[in-house]
C-alpha cells in the first residue's frame, strides 16, 4: 500500500465519510495487474488508483458501492474468462480475486 | 474501520518508516464480524491485536519467517477453523527527478506522472521552471542546479532523468547523482556527446559501474523524433527497468511461443 493510497483513506476518514478500499489479494492467468494493487472508491462513484480498467474494474466499482451502502467487508472474484467476458472482448482471460473493504 | 490504522500508517509514511500491514480476509462463521480489521506491525512488534492474542501471535511468527517477497496471502488454521489474511508492506509512491524544464520536460513530466510518479523538476530558469508549464509536476525548483542538488533527497528518487540545456549543466546534474541509489539514472545526449561526457567523469575518478549503469543516449529505440515521442521512449525505458521487461514487441513473445 503506497504513501498517497494511505493519505487518501486518511483524509476520507478525517471528513467522516467512508470508502471502499479495494485490493487485489489473487490473480490467475493473464491480468493486467498483480496482487497489491489497489483502488479507493468513494461514496460518489469517484476512484482513485487503478486495479486494471476496462469491464473487470467497472464491475467491481459497483460491488464497491455496495459494499459501501451495506457497510460490509467482502471478497469478489472478477472472471475474465466467463462467457460474459468474452462477449465483453475482456483483453485478458485470466481470474483475479479482490477484497473489499470498507474504510 | 481501523481509523487508527491509517493514522498510524500516515505517521509512518511520514517519518520514511516501514510497516507491514495485516487484513483479515475470511474467517468462520463466527468470527464474520472481524473481516476487514487489520494489524500493524512495526520495528518486529504488533500494536494491536487480531481477533485474538494466540491468533495475532500465528501472524507473528509468519510474518518472522520473513518470507514476503510481494502481497501475498496466507491460510492461517486456528481453533478449528480456516482463515486468510493478507500480507502488505507500506511503500512509498514513485517518484522521479527531471533535471531540466525545456521542450522535452513537459512531456515528460506529464507522462510521468500519468503513470504515477510524483514528479519534481528543477531549472535555473524562472521562464521555464515556473508551475505554469508544468501543472502535473508535484514540485518546480526554480534555482541553479548546484543549489538544488545540494538540498534535494536525492536518495528518495526512484528515476532520476537529465535533460537540461546545454552539454554542461547535463555534466553537473550527472556528477551530482550518479552515485545515487535511483533505480534509473538517464542522460540525454548523442552517441557522441555521451561518450565525452563518459571519458571525462571516468577521468574524474567516478564509479565505473555506476557509469556503466547510466542510460545515455537515454530511452528505448522507438525512432522517436518530436519531444512527446523522446518523452514516451524515456518513460517506456522507466517502467521497463522497474521489471527488468524485455522491451520487445509482445507479438514476438508470441511468435517465440508458437515456435515452441
Amino acid at each position: 500500500m503506497d504513501d498517497r493510497m494511505v493519505q487518501a483513506v486518511y483524509d476520507v476518514q478525517q471528513s467522516g465519510a467512508q470508502a471502499a478500499l479495494v485490493s487485489i489479494i489473487a490473480t490467475r492467468g493473464s491480468t493486467p495487474r498483480k496482487a497489491g494493487a489497489q483502488m479507493l472508491v468513494y461514496r460518489d462513484g469517484r476512484v482513485i488508483g487503478t486495479i486494471g480498467g476496462g469491464c473487470a474494474e467497472a464491475e467491481v466499482r459497483v460491488q464497491a458501492l455496495t459494499a459501501l451502502d451495506d457497510n460490509r467487508c467482502f471478497t469478489y472474484r472478477v472472471l475474465m474468462t466467463g462467457e460474459t467476458a468474452a462477449n465483453e472482448g475482456m483483453a485478458c482471460g485470466g481470474m483475479m480475486e479482490v477484497f473489499v473493504q470498507v474504510v | 474501520m481501523n481509523k487508527g490504522i491509517f493514522s498510524r500508517l500516515r505517521q509512518q509514511a511520514g517519518e520514511a518508516g516501514s510497516a507491514d500491514i495485516i487484513t483479515l480476509i475470511s474467517a468462520p462463521a463466527p468470527q464474520a464480524g472481524s473481516i476487514g480489521q487489520m494489524l500493524l506491525i512495526t520495528g518486529g512488534c504488533y500494536e494491536q491485536v487480531l481477533l485474538d492474542e494466540p491468533f495475532t501471535r500465528l501472524i507473528m511468527a509468519e510474518v518472522a519467517r520473513g518470507e514476503w517477497k510481494r502481497p501475498m496471502l496466507i491460510p492461517i488454521d486456528y481453533a478449528g477453523g480456516q482463515y486468510r489474511v493478507f500480507w502488505d508492506k507500506l511503500s512509498r509512491q514513485k517518484s522521479a527527478l527531471v533535471l531540466g524544464a525545456g521542450h522535452i520536460s513537459q512531456p515528460l513530466t506529464q507522462m510521468l506522472a500519468m503513470v504515477g510518479y510524483a514528479v519534481t523538476v528543477v531549472d535555473d530558469r524562472p521562464d521555464f521552471a515556473n508551475a505554469a508549464r508544468f501543472p502535473q509536476a508535484e514540485q518546480v525548483v526554480c534555482r541553479s542546479f548546484e543549489k538544488a542538488l545540494a538540498d534535494l533527497s536525492l536518495s528518495g528518487y526512484g528515476a532520476i532523468i537529465i535533460v537540461t540545456r546545454g552539454h554542461r549543466s547535463d555534466m553537473e546534474c550527472l556528477r551530482a547523482v550518479i552515485d545515487q541509489p535511483a533505480a534509473y539514472v538517464g542522460m540525454i545526449g548523442s552517441q557522441g556527446r555521451v561518450h565525452v561526457v563518459i571519458n571525462t567523469l571516468t577521468r574524474e575518478g567516478y564509479d565505473q559501474d555506476a557509469l556503466a549503469r547510466l542510460r545515455a543516449p537515454i530511452g528505448l529505440d522507438i525512432g522517436a523524433e518530436t519531444p512527446a515521442e523522446i518523452a514516451l521512449g524515456i518513460v517506456s525505458e522507466i517502467v521497463a527497468s522497474k521489471s527488468n521487461a524485455s522491451c520487445r514487441p509482445m507479438s514476438e513473445k508470441r511468435r517465440c511461443k508458437a515456435n515452441g
